[in-house]
């Protein structure tokens, strides 16, 4: 709402705006003061004007008096010239006066004779209007003293005019008398007079005030005049009752509006506000008669033409004003016209539809307008020019981006290659490395225990030390693998539930010897309720025993302590991993590199405590790659603190090649191993690695298990289908078919399809063996105690542990099958309600998990069907479903199933733990 | 009082000598003469003007278009009159004009077309050829000294004028008046009864002896006064007892019985019949391009209980 709201926005309306408030000034400046000029002008004119029709009356009157006096200075210069006594002729002469001055100047004439009795005949020769043409004798004595018209003239020698008077004597007239003294030789002989109506003046004084208010205004009398005696009588007034009538005096002037002053001064002008609105009034005096003529004018009308004046002047200046804006208008449209012409033709250039003659008309001018047309010519096609230039280049460009990017190509291709080839470096380097180390340490172990049981004790320490040596350089080489597939990035991180305690108390039992080794103590404090963390339990693991050895190798005599703890940070909630020693210690500068791959804090220390200098390094990768990390405090010779932190819900950092299957390890615990009976279960090994074959074969002899071998992947393939053993055991790295295709092999056949397989094998990729369908992931070189393990897990798997999987999707039947493998479970599938049912019928499953949505025969009704079989009763059901389930569907479901999973879209691997915890709960029951 | 009387009938019968003469001598032309007369009124005053006017038309043998408005003050209809009369073809008119004011104009035009005018009674404000008129003023004084005769020192005179507005009977009252004054200059005389022309003549003239009953003389200047104090002396038992001078024209029964009795001490009889003769002698003279004197008097007589029976007073008693 600022003042720019107000400013036009283009610039021809600024220039309208601009010239129009200056044209205001200057035009209305100017006006002003010819208004004012005029103004006073014109009220001077007025004032002249309203003057000079006062003077020309008062002139008039003056003028009409003086020539009717004439007719008593003449009856009494005749008188004079034929004696005192009354000329008989008197009559006659009168008589002929009076007919030929109009009776309206003249009503009547006489002589009074001084020395004559007014009853005289011949004392008065009187002749008016109403007697001639014969002289009528006066009623009254005119010698009379009071008679001012007689004494008045017989006291002086010149025309003497009387105050007016209404004549009751025929005329009925209001009339003046002008007499003059009739002497001989300077003896009065009488009075000579006429008697003048002033009507006549008043015709004359309307007649001229008409003419004068005409020519005025043009428009007629504005006022009206009026004329008072010397004495301030009303002579002549437009309202007649203020003046001399039959029965009425006549007012006097001061009794009007004003009427003091003008009776006070000869001339002059006054205003004054009366019924009839504000009043002008000008008046002059009579110089002969001494009457005063007044003029009383309406200021309305006299003064119009100033009123005039004033709408001209507005009239004037407005339309001078106006007519300057449109001139300015048209000016402005024309000089903006050029510029609003450059914009269109600048949104055209654009909008690249730029027609140069569109400027033709511009150009040939010469102005300024002329000049920038040419220059936007100019610069248009200087534009053109360079668009071209620059398409051109962009054409380049592109051809450019695709050798660049077809360059880029070839040498990801190349890199990829160059990975895959690094990839499979490392796995042949893996295969090689171990491969020799799974021998020496296996045969070690094997010589060991049968020195042991053949009482060779000399050859015994030199088989622990080969044994010893053997497991160190295998250390070596997974650190050294460790570390390339972290670099590499190929290494992934498997999340999973584990019971904290438990963890820390195998760790703490296994390290408990080499603690013990140095003479240290280990104190672990691992509260009971510490309960479950997701993570990688391996890497935990790993790192837990890398801190606990370095804590127990770099102490002596001393104490190493784990304390484990749960503390909020980041507004998550981190298991703390305390190791802390009472050993050397370390400086600031050890301490900076401590991290560092292939460094000690001591370049002395690797010669003194041995080591690759990797473990530290690998055990912060591997916590960061579960979202935690681990840190150092130390101090020289006192000892030092390591604390790794994971996340109670670990995230996998490298979380993005992972599959869901790769997520499925074994958390729950596994089935005790049975007892070993004749029929014991049949183990199938397949591996092109004669001494794993070996050494696997005598395990697991050795564990009560039938044991089968083929070191060639098409044969296992046929062995499985005709033997069906319990379990396979399957390497990844053989040649003619390798494990993953053997691997897919026997779970595309149904013939083999519910036969758990166990990778075992020097190639570290478990995502895909999981992918593929395996129950279990062993990497060589083998733990026995795990392998034992694994394989108690599913060979002595029962009929009780069977499960029916029901779901139309295969995917999903697919993944739950591997879930249900991984936890020791035979798994048969069926892919609607009918089918699930022919199954139940075949064999009563210990297990079902069970989708709603199918065709042929959902959910539901596999339900009430399972319910109404005598063998179906008692089954437990899982209901795995996507389907949104209603208040009244959940209900009748919780009355007929175990529990229900509902598969909403979260990740598969939240999925299926939330599935094989419920599974757990139900084999528990 | 009888040689003023002699005078005047010598002077009609000049008068009528030069009329007669006058007819001798005309020519055949005149036979075919027409001459419009134009008076103010039918009735009163007017009629014996008008028959005057007959008369003397007949004596000289011309036509006569006589035309005279109902009322005094129809100056429109005298105007159309006028006009009519004139498209008639009269070679001379003769008027008693309505208003000076409105029939100057119009007389104007006819004198400019060469129609010869005789103007009777009331002046017209053009160059009228001859103009015939009752002298009121000697009229006024001749009342006046009349009454003045019957008179002694310590008498009451009381006037009883016509109208405010009359100037005849104006004139008559300032003369008779001033010729009163002339012989009993202190004389106490009351001028303030007007008997107007409003029908109420008798209730003024009862009024004089209301207001001033010690009146010993009255003057009645306009005829319906005079005839209405007639009948008021009667009426108050005055008759006889109060000098009464009365004013009108020619003569009638009640006025002479009046004069007779001694109730009116005098009558101031205009002679209407002698000014329409008047006039129709002054328009054949102009006619025949005589020389007419601008102004002639027309003469009244004063008529008294002594001069009653005069053959040429009884002349002008209604046949």
């Amino acid at each position: 709402m600022g003042f720019s709201r107000f400013v036009p926005k283009t610039i021809g309306a600024r220039l309208v705006v601009a010239i129009g408030l200056a044209g205001v000034v200057v035009i209305g400046g100017v006006s002003f003061i010819a208004f004012r000029a005029s103004r006073a002008a014109l009220i001077a004119q007025m004032n002249a004007e309203s003057y000079t029709e006062v003077e020309t009356a008062a002139t008039a009157i003056d003028d009409t008096v003086d020539r009717l006096a004439y007719v008593p200075r003449m009856l009494a210069a005749y008188q004079a010239g034929v004696g005192k006594e009354p000329e008989p002729q008197l009559e006659y002469i009168i008589r002929n006066l009076l007919r030929r001055i109009p009776a309206r100047e003249i009503y009547g004439t006489y002589i009074a004779f001084d020395n004559k009795a007014w009853t005289d005949p011949h004392g008065m020769i009187w002749m008016d209007r109403t007697s001639w043409p014969v002289l009528r004798r006066v009623d009254y004595d005119y010698h009379d003293p009071s008679l001012d018209w007689y004494q008045a003239a017989k006291n002086s020698n010149v025309p003497h005019i009387t105050e007016p008077y209404f004549d009751p004597g025929g005329s009925e007239l209001t009339m003046v008398r002008i007499t003059y003294p009739v002497t001989l030789d300077g003896e009065f002989l009488g009075v000579a007079g006429v008697e003048t109506p002033l009507s006549e003046i008043q015709d004359l004084m309307t007649s001229i005030h008409n003419r004068a208010a005409e020519r005025r205004t043009g428009m007629g009398s504005s006022g009206y005049i009026y004329l008072a005696s010397a004495a301030g009588r009303l002579m002549v007034y437009p309202d007649a009752t203020l003046t001399v009538g039959a029965d009425r005096p006549g007012a006097m002037l001061s009794s009007l509006p004003e009427g003091q002053l003008i009776g006070a001064r000869s001339s002059g002008m006054t205003k004054y506000h009366g019924p009839q609105g504000d009043r002008i009034v000008h008046w002059v005096v009579a110089p002969s008669t001494h009457w005063k003529v007044v003029l009383d004018q309406s200021s309305e009308i006299v003064m119009m033409p100033i009123r005039k004046l004033e709408v001209n002047t507005v009239a004037i200046a407005g339309g001078g004003l106006a007519v300057l804006l449109c001139l300015v208008g048209v000016i402005a449209s024309r000089a903006t016209r050029p510029i609003v012409k450059l914009e269109r033709s600048a949104k055209a250039l654009e909008r690249a539809n730029f027609d140069p003659s569109e400027l033709d008309s511009m150009v040939r001018r010469r102005d300024e307008s002329g000049r920038l047309a040419r220059a936007f010519q100019s610069m248009a096609r200087e534009i053109r020019s360079r668009e071209e230039s620059l398409a051109e280049w962009n054409r380049n460009l592109e051809s450019t981006v695709t050798e660049r990017t077809r360059d880029l190509v070839k040498a990801r291709e190349a890199a990829e290659e160059a990975s895959r080839t690094k990839s499979s470096f490392l796995a042949n380097m893996s295969h090689e490395l171990r491969t020799p180390m799974n021998a020496i340490i296996g045969y070690s172990e094997m010589l060991l225990e049968e020195a042991e049981d053949l009482e060779q004790e000399g050859f015994i320490p030199d088989l622990k030390k080969i044994h010893g040596a053997g497991k160190h350089l295998l250390g070596l080489i997974n650190d050294m693998l460790d570390l390339s597939k972290i670099e590499a990035g190929k290494m992934t991180v498997y999340l999973e539930d584990f019971d904290i305690s438990a963890m820390v108390g195998e760790v703490a039992a296994t390290i408990q010897p080499l603690v013990a080794k140095n003479g240290n103590e280990l104190v672990v404090n691992s509260p009971a309720s510490l309960g479950k963390m997701r993570a990688d339990i391996t890497k935990v693991r790993q790192t837990l025993f890398n801190l606990l050895s370095n804590a127990a190798k770099f102490t002596n005599n001393g104490k190493v302590t784990l304390a484990v703890s749960i503390e909020d940070r980041a507004g998550a909630p981190q298991v703390f991993f305390r190791v802390a020693d009472t050993g050397i210690g370390m400086t600031a500068e050890q301490m900076g590199k401590l991290f560092q791959a292939f460094v000690q804090a001591d370049a002395s220390t690797t010669r003194k405590f041995g080591g690759t200098g990797l473990g530290l390094a690998i055990s912060r990768r591997f916590c960061q790659m579960m979202g935690g990390d681990i840190t150092v405090t130390s101090e020289m010779g006192k000892g030092t603190v390591f604390t790794a932190v994971v996340p109670v819900r670990a995230v996998d950092e490298t979380a993005g090649a992972k599959t869901a299957s790769a997520k499925m390890s074994p958390a729950a615990p596994a089935p005790l191993a049975e007892s070993i009976s004749g029929d014991a279960p049949l183990i199938l090994i397949v591996d092109d690695d004669p001494a794993v074959v070996d050494l696997l074969s005598r395990n697991l002899t050795r564990d009560g298990y039938r044991v089968r071998s083929v070191m060639d992947g098409r044969e296992a393939v046929r062995l499985a289908k005709e033997l069906q053993p319990r379990v396979i055991t399957l390497d990844v790295m053989m040649p003619s078919m390798d494990g993953w295709s053997v691997l897919t092999a026997l779970k595309a056949d149904s013939a083999t399809h519910d036969i758990p397989v166990v990778m075992v094998t020097i190639v570290d990729d478990r995502q895909i063996g999981f992918a593929l369908g395996a129950a279990d992931y062993i990497t060589k070189p083998v733990d026995r105690d795990r392998l034992s393990a694994v394989l108690a897990r599913y060979a002595k798997a029962d009929a009780a542990r069977l499960a029916l999987v029901v779901d139309d999707l295969t995917d999903n039947r697919d993944l739950l099958r591997r879930a249900l493998e991984g936890q020791g479970w035979s798994v048969v599938e069926a892919e609607n309600g009918k089918e699930g049912l022919k199954r139940v019928d075949e064999r009563i499953p210990g297990l079902i998990l069970l989708d709603l949505m199918m065709p042929v025969m959902d959910g539901f009704e596999f339900l009430r069907e399972l319910r109404a079989r005598p063998g179906g009763r008692d089954v437990p059901v899982v209901v795995v479903t996507a389907k949104e389930l209603s208040n009244d569907e959940r209900a009748w479901l919780r009355n007929g199933v175990e529990n229900i999973v509902q598969n909403n879209g979260t990740k598969a691997e939240e999925l299926l733990t939330d599935l094989l915890s419920k599974i757990a709960a139900v084999s528990k029951k | 009082m009888s040689n003023p009387l002699l005078s005047r009938l010598r002077s009609l019968l000049a008068i009528a000598a030069l009329a007669a003469g006058a007819l001798l001598t005309a020519d055949s032309a005149l036979a075919t003469t027409k001459i419009g007369v134009l008076l103010k009124a039918k009735g009163g005053f007017w009629d014996p003007v008008a028959e005057g006017c007959r008369t003397a038309a007949k004596r000289a043998g011309v036509d006569l278009v006589l035309m005279q408005p109902d009322y005094e003050a129809d100056v429109a209809m005298q105007l159309r009159m006028l006009d009519d009369m004139m498209h008639q073809g009269v070679q001379g008119l003769i008027i008693a004009p309505c208003s000076t004011a409105a029939l100057s104009g119009p007389v104007a035009e006819v004198l400019a077309k060469g129609t010869k005018v005789v103007v009777l009674d009331s002046p017209l404000d053009v160059d009228m050829p001859a103009y015939i008129a009752t002298n009121h003023t000697d009229a006024g004084t001749a009342a006046g000294a009349l009454l003045a005769s019957v008179l002694k020192p310590g008498d009451e005179v009381t006037f009883l004028r016509h109208t405010k507005t009359s100037g005849a009977t104006l004139l008559r009252d300032s003369s008779a008046y001033s010729a009163i004054c002339a012989v009993y200059p202190h004389l106490l005389i009351h001028r303030d009864i007007f008997t107007g022309s409003t029908g109420e003549e008798l209730a003024r003239a009862r009024l004089v002896f209301d207001l001033y009953p010690h009146t010993n003389a009255v003057l009645a200047t306009g005829t319906p006064g005079s005839m209405a104090m007639l009948q008021v002396l009667k009426d108050t038992g005055r008759a006889g007892k109060v000098a009464f001078v009365g004013f009108g024209f020619d003569l009638n029964r009640k006025v002479a019985k009046a004069l007779a009795d001694g109730t009116m001490t005098g009558w101031i009889a205009q002679l209407p019949h002698e000014i329409g003769s008047r006039g129709i002698d002054a328009m054949l003279a102009l006619l025949n391009h005589q020389t007419v004197p601008e102004v002639t008097y027309c003469n009244f007589l004063v008529i008294t209980k002594q001069n009653l029976n005069d053959p040429s007073v009884q002349a002008l008693m209604p046949r």
